[in-house]
């Protein structure tokens, strides 16, 4: 069959299905003789008349190689020796997710609004609230989030929404991302975001600090956040005093967490915290340049805050005729689509596949599996800090808190941290996010981060390139 | 005939026998175990776990057989026809997710050097490009996850356009019709505005008397969708957008139908200054049952500066794509890194793979499917199209049976129910709300003839069983569905006693 271009009546494409037999019986049925004619309703001097400046049409075979000629620019991190972290991961992501997640009866699904034809995705997604109540020792979890630093951004509103306060406490050291993200996101609630500084030798948060900025903010304390491990990858060992220094405010405790971590460390239900938040990348989502990724949000089962909670989330119940289990979308009466501007948040299209993922690796790795991976984690990066810390010019660890799968060095002021990117660059090493455009005070720091996909020789050949260097430029 | 697959519904939990992993994790060598319990010395041993976590222990067989049995209690467009109106639930072109899986696109990190990631910021610099052009926006961010994400950064935007007027305190209202999603006022609130409500005329259009009235200086701008939410494309555009500009409002165009208008209008040309999509309706990414979306968002020249940041600009001189973080009133990030870039890609893709003349045939098919369906659903007896009856409509139309429930107390909801029966997803419900006992139908274009005649057929039936005299023949609308997994799900249960996780089940169950 001829292709014609002139005619979008006869625009012929698999993804359009009518014939021209069939357009002109349905144009029939309307009464009408031409589909320009259903347009009218747009007023004429409004409807386009020119070409748009867009591609061409192409076949299945030229887009893939224009698609696939793009994409070579790129250089994957399995070409390159990479140690960037600072929120995302590389991890090893199992087979079986991929396979089981392109199953389209998942994946081209809507939101389960219909909840008999779409039990599937709800036990799943109901699943998912489950190992993530587990693993956070907090009962009640929504159904995911965009991503960490909009679930902070969540966090934050949902802290006011409670207790009618102001003021939310978060670390100075976050992730800039993230405390952009919240900066946004509190702007339209009047929410005043201050920060509390961290120890300069430890890495850690600096209690008296908080305890000074809560007496001089008493009655006005919403909530107060802590990351552990925190954005320098160190673990932070006074999360349960500030959980009691928050409570005392009668303010919401909120833990931002690392999901592998929890394999070793206690969970944020066990810490007292009220909100805990987490990016699931980390947890069976490839890195995808940034996005999508996961928003983890799990809540204290309290009846003040679970009416508070945005996002969907899944309840079990039963068929209305019988005991049999099934699971449907509930609370929703939080939800825009019913409490419209009074609603909790105005998530709709959430990350559910995302979810899907974690869900699929948590059941895969089981409690052991976890666990070991955490320990595999803080092992290679304290056996990297360690070979850092004897090499002269280096200073491994910069702070001397404990790491768990990320840390910061240092590089002696006496050589340039620009050239020392570059060289590794050159070397096809990406040794970690360099931290002073971020953080002028850590002068030529480096945010390193390790995972059990590290391997020995990496750490080892990325350590006798920095040894290199050190010797090429006078050390 | 229709019959969902049924397996009894363990959990995975329930699957679960110590001992058994689904994944092996490598073990610790010797050298490693004692680099590990020499950072552990170092840690309170308060903060360590004592006991291990409560996960469920799978083989890798269990969790596949345990997942794919629950894909097949599922329904996805690739099961069958999705008319979920206002959610565009188009055909998934394969091709988009095929690509999605090269390590080029799944394997970088964002705070890999720009020179290395040349191809991905090629791709979101002409994916912003193509989608300005669509619309007749000057510039694009493909930072936000999901269209009421869009919403709030360009309700945002116009928080700081304000605020960069020294207007913000007086200007402290959002104009939107009551036939909107649900997402305009949350998302009004969210950005610190209060939502004010016009309602809609007997066309189902913005009525221009009470838009006058209801806008003041205190109106910082006007949210709508155009077509609307009834598939009906508002006439008096130009008109309604001079009113909020007339008191220096910003109007924001809700790309939630977007598929209507691809190469045949654009929002820039109908004055609108703001404008986001959807890249999971319009542009054929899957939904993911769910998410994640992309929801991208346009806006004209004078609005650049406060476009979140990073967007993606072209160096000529070095031939090299760089972010730009040069929007001195940016209103900040919305979200970490970039945008969904596999959400991203796929939509790149389908342009390509469309073209110019492809996604206006696009609108076309979808417009002309709608209106076919439209045109026969309207005549069956106890349906009828309350807005824009004798109209055509754009994409997508609302046929309401109040006058079933009148005759017959059958309601819209027993309707949906029958009509998964016949193994369809049944169309939106109740929604608009200015429309009784609703149901919204958006065929979308990908949907063949055979397909929109075989679900007019359901709803000649229903009529005709809803009138039927023989009880038996009622009942079988009542008691619907039974060719699912489940049958009648009890709502009202899962509300008044929340059951939200393994943990609180067996809570109960204690």
């Amino acid at each position: 069959m001829k292709i014609t271009m002139t005619s979008s009546q006869r625009f012929i494409h698999p993804y359009l299905p009518q014939t021209e037999t069939q357009i002109e019986t349905m144009l029939e049925s309307i009464g009408v003789s031409t589909i320009s004619e259903l347009f009218s309703s747009i007023p004429e001097k409004l409807r386009l008349t020119r070409k748009l400046n867009l591609p061409p049409t192409h076949s299945e075979q030229e887009t893939l190689s224009i698609v696939k000629k793009a994409l070579r620019k790129n250089k994957t991190v399995d070409e390159i020796s990479s140690f960037l972290g600072a929120g995302i991961y590389q991890h090893f992501i199992p087979t079986v997710i991929q396979t089981l997640l392109s199953r389209s009866e998942f994946y081209t699904a809507y939101t389960p609004y219909a909840p008999e034809i779409s039990q599937g995705m709800l036990q799943a997604l109901w699943e998912y609230q489950s190992l993530i109540a587990e693993i956070t020792k907090l009962d009640l979890v929504n159904s995911s989030m965009y991503d960490m630093a909009t679930a902070l951004g969540e966090a934050a509103l949902m802290c006011t929404r409670v207790t009618r306060k102001e003021i939310f406490l978060v670390p100075s050291y976050l992730q800039p991302e993230k405390f952009q993200t919240l900066l946004t996101y509190t702007q339209g609630a009047g929410i005043s975001i201050k920060t509390y500084p961290f120890d300069k030798e430890t890495g850690k948060a600096d209690l008296y600090a908080i305890s000074e900025l809560t007496k001089s903010h008493k009655n006005q304390i919403s909530g107060i956040y802590i990351e552990n491990p925190n954005f320098w990858g160190i673990i932070e060992e006074g999360v349960q005093e500030i959980g009691k220094i928050t409570h005392d405010l009668k303010g919401i405790f909120v833990i931002g967490f690392d999901p592998i971590s929890l394999g070793i460390l206690k969970s944020p239900g066990d810490y007292g915290a009220d909100i805990a938040i987490g990016e699931g990348q980390s947890i069976g989502l490839p890195m995808n340049f940034g996005g999508p990724l996961l928003g983890i949000f799990a809540v204290k089962n309290d009846r003040k805050l679970s009416r508070a909670v945005p996002g969907r989330i899944i309840g079990i119940t039963t068929e209305v005729k019988s005991a049999n289990r099934a699971f449907t979308m509930t609370l929703q009466t939080r939800e825009q689509h019913i409490r419209r501007e009074k609603a909790t948040s105005n998530i709709c299209t959430n990350n559910a596949l995302c979810a899907l993922a974690s869900t699929i690796y948590l059941s895969l790795l089981g409690p052991i599996g976890l666990e070991r991976l955490a320990e595999l984690c803080m092992s290679r990066t304290t056996y990297l800090l360690e070979e850092l810390h004897s090499i002269d010019g280096i200073k491994s660890p910069y702070f001397s808190g404990v790491p768990f799968k990320e840390f910061i060095f240092q590089l002696n002021s006496k050589f340039s941290s620009n050239d020392l990117e570059i060289f590794l660059q050159n070397n096809n090493i990406q040794g970690g996010l360099s931290l002073q455009p971020y953080f002028p005070e850590l002068k030529q720091c480096f945010l390193t981060a390790v995972t059990e996909t590290t391997k020995i020789s990496d750490i080892d050949q990325f350590t006798q390139k920095i040894r290199e260097f050190i010797l090429e430029h006078g050390g | 005939m229709f019959k969902q697959t049924t397996w009894e519904k363990s959990l995975i939990f329930e699957l679960s026998i110590p001992g058994r992993i689904g994944y092996e994790v490598a073990e610790l060598s010797d050298k490693e175990k004692s680099l590990l319990s020499q950072s552990k010395q170092r840690i309170h041993p308060d903060l360590m776990r004592k006991k291990r976590l409560d996960l469920p222990e799978v083989s890798e067989l269990s969790v596949v057989r345990h997942f794919t049995r629950l894909s097949q209690m599922n329904y996805g467009v690739d099961t069958g026809f999705y008319p979920l109106g206002s959610c565009t639930m188009k055909y998934n072109p394969k091709i988009c997710d095929f690509v999605t899986t090269f390590p080029e696109a799944q394997n970088i990190h964002p705070y890999q050097d720009p020179s290395t990631v040349q191809g991905s910021l090629q791709i979101m610099f002409k994916l912003a490009k193509w989608l300005a052009e669509l619309s007749g926006m000057s510039k694009v961010t493909l930072q936000p996850a999901a269209g009421a994400h869009g919403e709030y950064t360009g309700i945002m935007i116009v928080r700081k356009y304000h605020e960069s007027q020294g207007n913000l305190e007086k200007k402290t209202e959002i104009i939107i019709p009551d036939s909107a999603h649900g997402t305009n006022p949350a998302t009004a609130t969210m950005c610190g505005f209060k939502t004010v409500i016009i309602p809609s005329n007997e066309d189902g259009c913005v009525d221009l008397e009470a838009l006058r009235s209801a806008v003041t200086d205190r109106t910082a701008g006007m949210m709508l969708t155009n077509p609307n939410t009834l598939g009906i494309f508002e006439q008096n555009i130009e008109d309604i957008i001079k009113i909020i500009h007339d008191v220096d409002g910003l109007a924001y165009y809700d790309g939630a139908n977007f598929n209507a208008i691809m190469g045949k209008v654009r929002p820039g040309d109908m004055g609108f200054d703001i404008v986001h999509f959807n890249l999971h309706k319009t542009f054929a990414t899957p939904h993911g049952g769910g998410g994640p979306g992309a929801g991208p968002v346009g806006v004209i020249t004078r609005l650049e500066p406060f476009l979140p940041v990073p967007t993606v600009d072209f160096d000529p001189d070095t031939q090299t794509y760089f972010f730009q973080y040069d929007h001195p009133f940016s209103i900040g990030k919305v979200r970490s890194y970039f945008g969904n870039f596999s959400i991203i890609l796929r939509a790149f893709t389908y342009i390509l793979r469309l073209g110019n003349e492809g996604l206006k045939a696009v609108s076309e098919m979808a417009v002309l499917n709608a209106n076919y369906m439209k045109s026969l659903c309207q005549t069956i007896k106890g349906f009828s199209v309350p807005y824009g009856k004798d109209s055509f409509c754009m994409h997508e139309f609302v046929l309401s049976s109040k006058q079933i429930l009148r005759d017959t107390n059958i309601s819209a909801l027993d309707i949906s129910k029958f009509i998964i029966d016949r193994g369809f997803h049944p169309p939106t419900v109740y929604f608009p709300l200015i429309v009784p006992e609703a149901l919204m139908i958006e065929p979308t274009e990908t949907e063949p003839k055979k397909m929109l005649d075989d679900f007019i057929q359901i709803l000649k039936d229903i009529s005709r069983l809803v009138y039927s005299d023989q009880e038996e023949e009622r009942n079988q609308i009542l008691e619907a569905p039974c060719n699912t997994s489940v049958r009648r799900i009890d709502d009202v249960k899962a509300a008044r006693n929340p059951i939200l996780s393994y943990r609180m089940l067996k809570q109960q169950e204690e």
